[in-house]
């Protein structure tokens, strides 16, 4: 348990926290909402999670750059033989791997450059996951796979800030 | 307080809006690009007499200048989006998600009654308030809805 005052990190249960004293339950009253803790226990199919595109590992960069490009996208999928995810490039991986640094895109697979074995969720797991995974760790996109890995859709960071701006700020 | 109140009530300047890059209009697109990455900002503000003209995105990046190395050595002022839309710090954090979801913006800058950039506001900044209010739910969530795991765990 995080203490929202110094952030030191408490054992589960705790009634203070044992760094400064701040007391948990009373802090959790003030910030929590019920409302939007179930909320964010809603599995991410309620997000109409976007079908993903998908490439192969071969792929080159310059077929994906338009890919990114004309489907006004941030993030395509990389599959392997039986449909499996293998690995996922994004917006992200254009600034900091290709744009101003790579000129022969057509001679350069996404494998090379792909971040291999990205975390994913199943489109069963709750909101908050995602969410979780969206702060701890930074990703902006998220795979989600069926029973055998394959990629079923993804979630962005704007899905989820989208979800929660529709249910929260329109409200009262 | 509720969330809604808080979205509503609590200004932008709760927030930090302190980690950003600025660029004159004339600086070369690859120099850009290098600042993106050394600062890790997915976009940089452009400031021309300490006031707002224009933003360049890492979604710029990839649609304007990924594949065209000729506009590497060019001014970002012809590849930047001109004027954004942007905040004051006084408005509310409410005021920002929605303006980020209605204009599909990853970034707002904020300025001052003048024009003069006070910070950026980064669509993370905003996640990581809302995880902020949840700590228990959001921080100590068990790893077994990840479908792949990042490493192997010990013997």
């Amino acid at each position: 348990m995080i203490c929202p005052s110094c952030t030191h990190d408490n054992i589960p249960g705790v009634e203070t926290c044992e760094e400064c004293g701040q007391s948990l339950s009373e802090a959790y009253q003030d910030w929590g909402s019920e409302e939007f803790q179930e909320l964010l226990t809603e599995p991410l199919s309620v997000l109409n999670p976007r079908t993903p595109v998908c490439v192969t590992p071969t792929a080159s960069l310059a077929e994906v750059i338009s890919l990114l490009q004309g489907k006004n996208i941030g993030c395509v999928l990389v599959t392997g033989e039986k449909g499996e995810l293998v690995g996922i490039f994004t917006e992200r991986d254009v600034l900091y791997r290709v744009a101003g640094l790579i000129r022969n895109l057509g001679q350069i697979t996404v494998e090379s450059l792909m971040t291999h074995r990205p975390t994913a969720l199943s489109l069963s797991a709750a909101i908050q996951h995602a969410l979780h995974l969206m702060s701890i760790h930074g990703f902006r996109h998220v795979p989600l796979l069926d029973e055998g890995d394959r990629p079923v859709g993804f979630v962005s960071f704007r899905d989820i800030v989208r979800f929660i701006e529709k249910n929260f700020t329109s409200a009262n | 307080m509720s969330i809604v109140k808080k979205l509503q009530e609590l200004a932008i300047n709760r927030l930090d809006l302190d980690g950003y890059v600025s660029c004159a209009p004339d600086t070369i697109v690859s120099d850009v690009l290098k600042e993106m990455r050394g600062a890790r900002v997915s976009a940089v503000l452009v400031e021309a007499d300490g006031r707002l003209v224009g933003i360049f995105t890492e979604r710029d990046a990839l649609t304007k200048v990924a594949n065209e190395s000729s506009t590497w050595s060019s001014a970002v002022e012809g590849f930047m989006t001109r004027t954004p839309q942007s905040l004051t710090a006084e408005q509310s954090i409410g005021e920002a998600l929605q303006l980020m979801n209605a204009g599909h913006y990853r970034n707002v800058p904020i300025v001052d009654e003048h024009g003069h950039i006070e910070g950026n506001l980064p669509q993370h900044e905003i996640i990581r308030f809302l995880t902020d209010q949840f700590p228990h739910d959001i921080y100590n969530l068990p790893p077994d809805p990840e479908r792949i795991a990042h490493t192997k765990e010990g013997a």
